[in-house]
């Protein structure tokens, strides 16, 4: 047997469902407002500030604010947008913006620059899967015409699993992300982090050739209703250099580099206030590499 | 069944069939033919007159792709029952659609695919809308909801071509038959396959709602209608139909259960497959509704 390359564990969405008429609804982050969202609590918080990884600015919590809407995304109702006069943006907590105002993160400084709103369809702990999911949702349903659409592609090894129903309720999902260690709690998920572990993300074929379905899927579906897409992933998360199929996609890989000149402290590292994703000053490298290529493309529109 | 996928091939290879004539479609048919042939069940004209099959540029029983005009063909998309194993092309189910369109059909049936390949091949369509011509309608006939591909790690993992197999018809006796054929590999995903995915089906339930919505999607957004059906056979249960009752996709359930052997030639070829009548029976059902949503 191949050694692991990556501890697997399920990563809780928590109460997220399927329902035909609209995108996944996370129903664990519906219409919450404050200082907290289930990834980034105050338990975390106080563990982070203990051990003393946090900025300084973190000192007082509430300086990072969320606001989800009535399906849990943390954006406007769609139904808000309107068609044509806005950015949307589809991807991880790096697009949810985890443990940083929505102002902060890299799409919304895109939008300032552009004059664009941005809709915010960032889902933490979301794999290709769940990206080209709601993409064909989102179109079915007919939801408001972005002007463009950017997808910021997670780690290729992610995948959603899906339990059994209950009392009549929505089905039930949940993803897997290789390296976030929560255990779990029954038959079914076990079944699958066995898989996960001792076949998906060892004999990596079938996860690229899902990936790539995944990145055609989505891609093809916005441009057959006259919609462009942009395509990155983050230098962490490239995986997308390693099969064939790869080849043949438009996909930027995105890193933030930080020059001499520029004061960056490499002992007191740039993270957000959870502790674990990318902070302010990253936010604003990646919205500088992304910058070019999405002007070129609102420019041709 | 092995297909291979290329990045530059506009839709899926069946490459052992590419640009191919002959006379049984897969291993055991003609065994099925031969040991059969005496059957009072086998329709004469199999005796009489060869079957043969004809395959086009990339494997499939059609003609050649750009043979087809834009808006002026239905394409449809299937298993096996599509393709027309073990019949003649006239008397596939589909043929019928075509005599009563005036339209002709590109057949893109597969032999042992199920939805996500359906899907999968429905994308690459789209994909490459500008190197295919578009139909004026698609018709779906989804195979039976437990099938599903495995992508192989096989010797081409760093060539152009992969893999996929379809285990769900005949897995488990493949894995019983040929324990040494099958590798690691394999034997993960049949466990997983017969443990979880087909046991506890929620995920299964999802995987063929995601496909048959991207499929539709996906053509209905390049301006094409389209039409869905299954055997009840072959079909969802309550907990799957939740997700497509409530959503706006409609597939036609076709129950040919009445057409039993003594109706008459009641087999295709292989003595496998169902025969002329059931695939007239199938027409005869989802012509109204054909009538109604596409034409």
């Amino acid at each position: 047997m191949v050694a692991l390359e990556f501890p697997v564990r399920n990563r809780a969405l928590p109460g997220t469902r399927i329902y035909p008429r609209t995108l996944l609804c996370r129903e664990g982050f519906k219409n919450i407002q404050g200082t907290w969202s289930i990834d980034d609590n105050q338990e975390k918080y106080e563990n982070n500030k203990t051990s003393g990884i946090l900025p300084e600015k973190y000192n007082d919590p509430s300086v990072v604010q969320y606001s989800y809407n009535s399906i849990g995304y943390r954006t406007k109702e769609f139904e808000e947008f309107t068609p044509n006069e806005f950015i949307l943006c589809i991807g991880c907590s790096y697009t949810e913006g985890t443990g940083l105002n929505n102002s902060e993160v890299w799409h919304h400084l895109l939008g300032e620059h552009f004059n664009l709103p941005i809709m915010n369809l960032g889902f933490g702990g979301a794999g290709g899967d769940i990206s080209a999911f709601n993409t064909l949702q989102y179109i079915k349903n007919k939801l408001p015409k972005p002007k463009l659409v950017i997808f910021q592609w997670p780690q290729t090894f992610r995948k959603m699993f899906v339990s059994e129903r209950h009392r009549n309720e929505p089905f039930l999902i949940q993803s897997v992300v290789p390296s976030i260690d929560i255990t779990s709690p029954n038959i079914v998920e076990d079944l699958d982090l066995q898989y996960m572990q001792n076949r998906y993300i060892v004999y990596k074929e079938l996860a690229y050739v899902e990936q790539y379905t995944y990145y055609m899927t989505a891609n093809t579906a916005f441009k057959a209703i006259g919609v462009p897409t942009f395509n990155f992933t983050f230098n962490n998360d490239n995986d997308y250099t390693h099969n064939y199929l790869f080849n043949s996609l438009q996909m930027k890989t995105v890193v933030a580099k930080f020059g001499l000149d520029e004061q960056y402290d490499f002992t007191k590292p740039d993270v957000a206030r959870d502790g674990a994703h990318p902070g302010t000053r990253h936010q604003e490298k990646y919205a500088e590499v992304l910058l070019p290529d999405i002007g070129e493309i609102l420019n041709a529109i | 069944m092995l297909f291979k996928m290329k990045s530059n091939s506009p839709l899926i290879r069946i490459s052992h069939l590419q640009n191919n004539t002959h006379e049984f479609q897969f291993g055991g048919e003609e065994e099925a033919f031969n040991k059969n042939r005496s059957s009072p069940s086998m329709d004469p004209r199999y005796l009489k007159t060869p079957l043969l099959y004809t395959n086009n540029s990339l494997g499939y029983r059609t003609k050649e792709f750009e043979s087809f005009k834009d808006n002026e063909f239905i394409l449809v998309f299937g298993c096996s029952y599509s393709e027309g194993v073990g019949l003649y092309e006239e008397d596939i189910w589909h043929n019928h659609v075509a005599k009563m369109t005036g339209l002709p059909i590109m057949n893109m049936g597969l032999g042992g695919t199920g939805a996500d390949i359906i899907s999968l091949n429905s994308t690459l369509y789209v994909h490459n809308i500008d190197k295919l011509p578009k139909p004026k309608a698609v018709i779906f006939q989804w195979p039976g909801r437990a099938r599903k591909y495995f992508v192989d790690d096989g010797a081409n993992k760093y060539g152009d071509t992969i893999f996929s197999t379809v285990p769900a018809i005949g897995l488990e006796g493949e894995v019983e038959d040929h324990p040494h054929s099958y590798n690691t590999l394999k034997k993960l995903d049949f466990d997983y396959y017969t443990e979880r995915y087909i046991t506890y089906p929620g995920n299964l339930y999802h995987t063929v709602f995601r496909d048959v919505m991207t499929a539709n999607t996906l053509f209905n957004s390049i301006g094409a209608k389209t039409f869905n059906w299954m055997w009840k056979a072959d079909g969802l249960d309550a907990d799957s139909d939740f997700l497509f009752d409530k959503s706006n996709i409609k597939i036609s359930k076709v129950i040919t259960d009445h057409i039993s052997e003594k109706s008459g030639y009641y087999h295709a070829r292989d003595m496998i497959h169902p025969g002329p009548l059931v695939h007239d029976e199938v027409f005869r059902q989802i012509k109204p509704k054909l009538e109604r949503s596409i034409l």
